[in-house]
């Protein structure tokens, strides 16, 4: 069809070459990737993210406080760990007496920083450089949680998380109250890792108690990992183990997958937080609930965010306007 | 300068190097090849296990290492444990005392559990037969713990505790603890 036309003939519809009908969708990607990746949206979303993010990892650092020494110091519980990326860690290279300390100081005052807004992607950067060298050191005092906070750190090093409701804000426009336009691919990146997240793990419950409808019965009575306990008579009650072990895969499947259809999206995230939750009251996994639930934040509209923050502070702060001039691009 | 913000438009000049940048296509284009190199680790680090993820895990495994972006969200997967576990360690000194070495309490479970946790996770490794490259450093590390001045121990030994898991739905009774020493260090 369009391989018979001639490069003199007018460009009608029909009897475009091939290299053209191969061009058109290629450039109707990259328009895509550009409204996608590189439109302008309020950076409220990711604010919050950055003080949510700066806050778990303030409780990681203070909790690991007491234990500094003996899982990171030189006569440590462990050796040092062995996997593939060990060698990229501070403490291989720079480990005089009192390096796991100081790096630990470090960190705490890096989620200072983040929570604050004060030189943000430095501070990300710390934070990054710190957990990845205690990771790396003793990587077995480490769950997937821990590893979600590096993640988060990472991604708010890329992002321009520090220019809304922060110190930097706060020096720059005499107020933090300020949410710029930015490009929207850092938001972008926290959705597709969160998204991730949840298909890897689906994908990854393959054992027979999963497929049985037993598996959550069994992680609800491991009792080294109980912090509160379910009572007895749910877990001694086949159907409800059954349906706990098959929602929770729902769940994920909806957070991995369903997450991205707008429509129902604010339910799928209801579902996350209360399996969240519910996991953090009932199993001893550290920061993991809280670290999963920040990054639900990226997934909330920008404006949404910014309009909720806005009422929010005008209910506290009377006599500010509650919704602004149109400041910031949608 | 409007307290609330609203003076602060999306169309003035980009201040920052990163919004300049953002807005050039060389910068776009830089940016571009970063989102792709990261959307590849992601995707390739937590695809199933297969040749296609050995062969991806070979191009990313080193940037990714070096960002800190390798991924591991196996949680309770592929099952969750079905065992219960505990350790403690027995620490004998020359006079013949002895003494005991616990995991940090967590009786309290508000607060305790965000320290305790990370002990929990190193208990699971540090009691498995293929991970006896951590079973002499932890004895040490209970013999440094236990050494008062000149008054060392003499023998740490690690004992593991576990009892298997009664089907869930089944209402039946929790078996009673199994233990096991498993390493014994003479501390010289």
């Amino acid at each position: 069809m369009s391989g018979t036309s001639q490069a003199s003939e007018p460009d009608v519809p029909g009897t475009r070459r091939p290299a053209v009908a191969l061009i058109a969708p290629i450039a109707l990607a990259g328009r895509w990737w550009q409204r996608v990746m590189f439109s302008e949206e309020s950076t409220a979303s990711l604010a919050v993210v950055r003080i949510l993010t700066g806050l778990v990892i303030l409780g990681w650092a203070v909790s690991v406080t007491p234990d500094v020494s003996d899982f990171f110091g030189a006569e440590a519980i462990a050796p040092w760990g062995s996997t593939a990326g060990g060698r990229w860690s501070l403490l291989r290279w720079w480990d005089p007496p009192g390096a796991a300390g100081a790096l630990h100081v470090a960190l705490v005052i890096a989620a200072l920083a983040m929570v604050v807004g004060w030189h943000t992607r430095l501070a990300s950067l710390v934070a990054v450089v710190a957990m990845l060298a205690f990771a790396r050191r003793n990587p077995w005092v480490f769950n997937s949680g821990d590893l979600l906070l590096r993640h988060l750190a990472f991604y708010a090093m890329l992002a321009p998380g520090g220019a809304a409701l922060s110190v930097a804000a706060w020096r720059r426009h005499g107020t933090p109250w300020v949410f710029p336009a930015r490009a929207a691919w850092p938001r972008r990146l926290l959705q597709v890792q969160l998204s991730a997240i949840y298909l890897a793990t689906v994908v990854a419950k393959t054992g027979s108690t999963w497929h049985d409808g037993t598996a959550v019965g069994y992680a609800l009575q491991i009792e080294d990992l109980i912090r509160f306990a379910v009572p007895s008579f749910i877990l001694d009650n086949a159907l409800l183990v059954n349906l706990m072990t098959f929602g929770t895969l729902a769940v994920e499947v909806a957070l991995g997958l369903l997450i991205w259809n707008r429509k129902v999206r604010p339910y799928v995230l209801v579902l996350g937080v209360g399996l969240h939750l519910s996991i953090d009251l009932t199993l001893t996994v550290g920061f993991f609930s809280y670290a999963m639930i920040s990054m639900y934040v990226a997934f909330l509209e920008p404006d949404l965010v910014e309009r909720t923050l806005r009422r929010i502070r005008a209910r506290f702060a009377s006599g500010t306007p509650a919704e602004p001039a149109p400041s910031t691009a949608g | 300068m409007d307290p609330s913000g609203a003076g602060v438009s999306d169309t003035e000049p980009p201040r920052s190097i990163w919004q300049r940048i953002e807005r050039t296509q060389a910068g776009r284009t830089v940016i571009t090849l970063g989102i792709l190199l990261i959307f590849t680790i992601v995707v390739v680090w937590n695809l199933p296990e297969s040749a296609l993820r050995s062969a991806g895990l070979d191009l990313v495994r080193t940037p990714a290492s070096v960002a800190g972006l390798d991924q591991n969200w196996r949680v309770f997967a592929p099952n969750p444990r079905r065992i219960a576990l505990d350790l403690y360690a027995i620490v004998e000194y020359p006079d013949g005392q002895i003494a005991t070495w616990q995991l940090p309490d967590e009786s309290e479970p508000f607060l305790s559990p965000y320290r305790t946790y990370r002990w929990r996770k190193w208990m699971e490794h540090v009691r498995l037969d293929d991970k006896k490259g951590l079973w002499r450093p932890a004895a040490e590390w209970v013999a440094r713990e236990f050494t008062i001045g000149e008054r060392a121990p003499s023998k740490v030994s690690l004992v593991r505790r576990w009892y298997d898991l009664p089907a869930p739905g089944t209402g039946a009774e929790t078996p009673a603890w199994n233990e096991y020493t498993y390493y014994e260090l003479d501390v010289g």
